[in-house]
């Protein structure tokens, strides 16, 4: 009896008779077809971003090829409306002569021109205030550092009285 | 020379085989290398087609075709793997699968099917056996060689003889020797064949 490793060469040349050469050949180019078809399949598919980008190129494409498609399917349907003409009671005329027209000119009016005046108000100060009101009882009430109030003592004085 | 035989081709040997890095081989067919896949081609063509002739009993043609739907799927699916025994592994039960299905597209599902489980013990033991089997049937099929045939065959095989030494030993021409050992090479595959075809 002979061994495995001794009969193997003879058997392979016996059962390579089941595989001709030219078989060996066509299967071995069948292969290599089908691994460069999945490659380029590979390539394809490879990621999201080729789908995406294809996809983007598709709706531009469609959009630049059939913009009137789109347009059509929004456009309303279309409404006639008819016209008429006017009743004359209804239409308002002018005439020329119907309005008075009033002409302006440099003589009939006078320009009056008033001096820049500087500074018209004066600012009194506590001494000149009381001064003001001529004899009669007034107080002076600070409420605060820029705030004070005049009190006549007489209520009628608050009406008011001659100047002297 | 009337015929080539491609089984003997260094390319088959088992230090072609050993050599073979199967992790960096398997991963670079995943990737699409066409020489990887030449390589493989080189290594695993007859292996598997012996196998397959095992399990589909003998059959040459279907053995072909499985082989050939088997290696598209291997293009299909391969990953990488890291050690021998699991890629032969995967590469016998793509085989199977391919076998299956080519067997429910004849409509001849059923008594395929009777005939996978009758079988399916041998070929669990013989998805690293299958070449035992095979052995076996040709050691048997080599004792019912005439005397002469067999001592031919020893020489050439056995004992290594070049066929320029056995013809001026004999007296013939080297064409003659070829022819006698392609006459016999084909008798020993069909008697293997039969054999098989028997089992099933």
């Amino acid at each position: 009896m002979k061994t495995e490793s001794e009969n193997s060469a003879l058997l392979e040349d016996v059962l390579a008779e089941a595989a001709p050469t030219d078989f060996e050949r066509a299967l071995l180019d069948g292969t290599l077809r089908a691994v460069r078809r999945r490659r380029r399949m590979r390539r394809w598919n490879r990621g999201p971003a080729a789908a995406g980008v294809f996809a983007l190129i598709a709706i531009v494409a469609w959009r630049v090829l059939w913009p009137a498609a789109s347009v059509k399917t929004v456009r309303p349907t279309l409404r006639i409306v008819s016209t008429q003409p006017l009743p004359a009671s209804m239409i308002v005329e002018t005439r020329p002569g119907s309005v008075a027209v009033v002409a302006s000119s440099l003589k009939t009016f006078l320009l009056v021109e008033t001096g820049s005046i500087k500074d018209p108000f004066q600012e009194i100060n506590d001494e000149q205030l009381l001064a003001l009101a001529g004899g009669r009882p007034v107080a002076l009430v600070r409420q605060g550092p820029h705030q004070a109030e005049l009190l006549f003592l007489n209520p009628e004085d608050t009406n008011g009285f001659p100047v002297q | 020379m009337d015929a080539i035989c491609p089984g003997s081709q260094p390319t088959m040997s088992a230090g072609a085989q050993a050599s073979m890095d199967i992790a960096a081989r398997t991963a670079g067919m995943a990737r699409g290398d066409e020489d990887a896949y030449r390589l493989f081609h080189e290594v695993y063509f007859h292996r598997l087609l012996r196998y397959l002739l095992v399990v589909t009993g003998g059959r040459e043609d279907a053995a072909r075709e499985v082989l050939q739907l088997a290696l598209l799927r291997v293009v299909r699916h391969v990953r990488k793997f890291e050690s021998e025994d699991a890629f032969w592994g995967w590469l016998t039960l793509l085989a199977r699968s391919a076998l299956v299905d080519e067997e429910r597209k004849r409509h001849r599902y059923f008594a395929f099917l009777d005939r996978f489980f009758q079988r399916e013990q041998i070929e669990t033991a013989s998805d690293s056996d299958t070449d035992e089997r095979l052995n076996e049937l040709l050691q048997h099929n080599l004792e019912s060689l005439p005397w002469d045939e067999r001592e031919l065959i020893k020489r050439k095989y056995f004992a290594r003889e070049s066929v320029k030494g056995i013809a001026a030993d004999v007296g013939t021409t080297e064409k003659s020797i070829e022819s006698q050992l392609v006459r016999i090479r084909r008798k020993l595959k069909t008697g293997i064949l039969a054999q098989l075809n028997d089992e099933s």
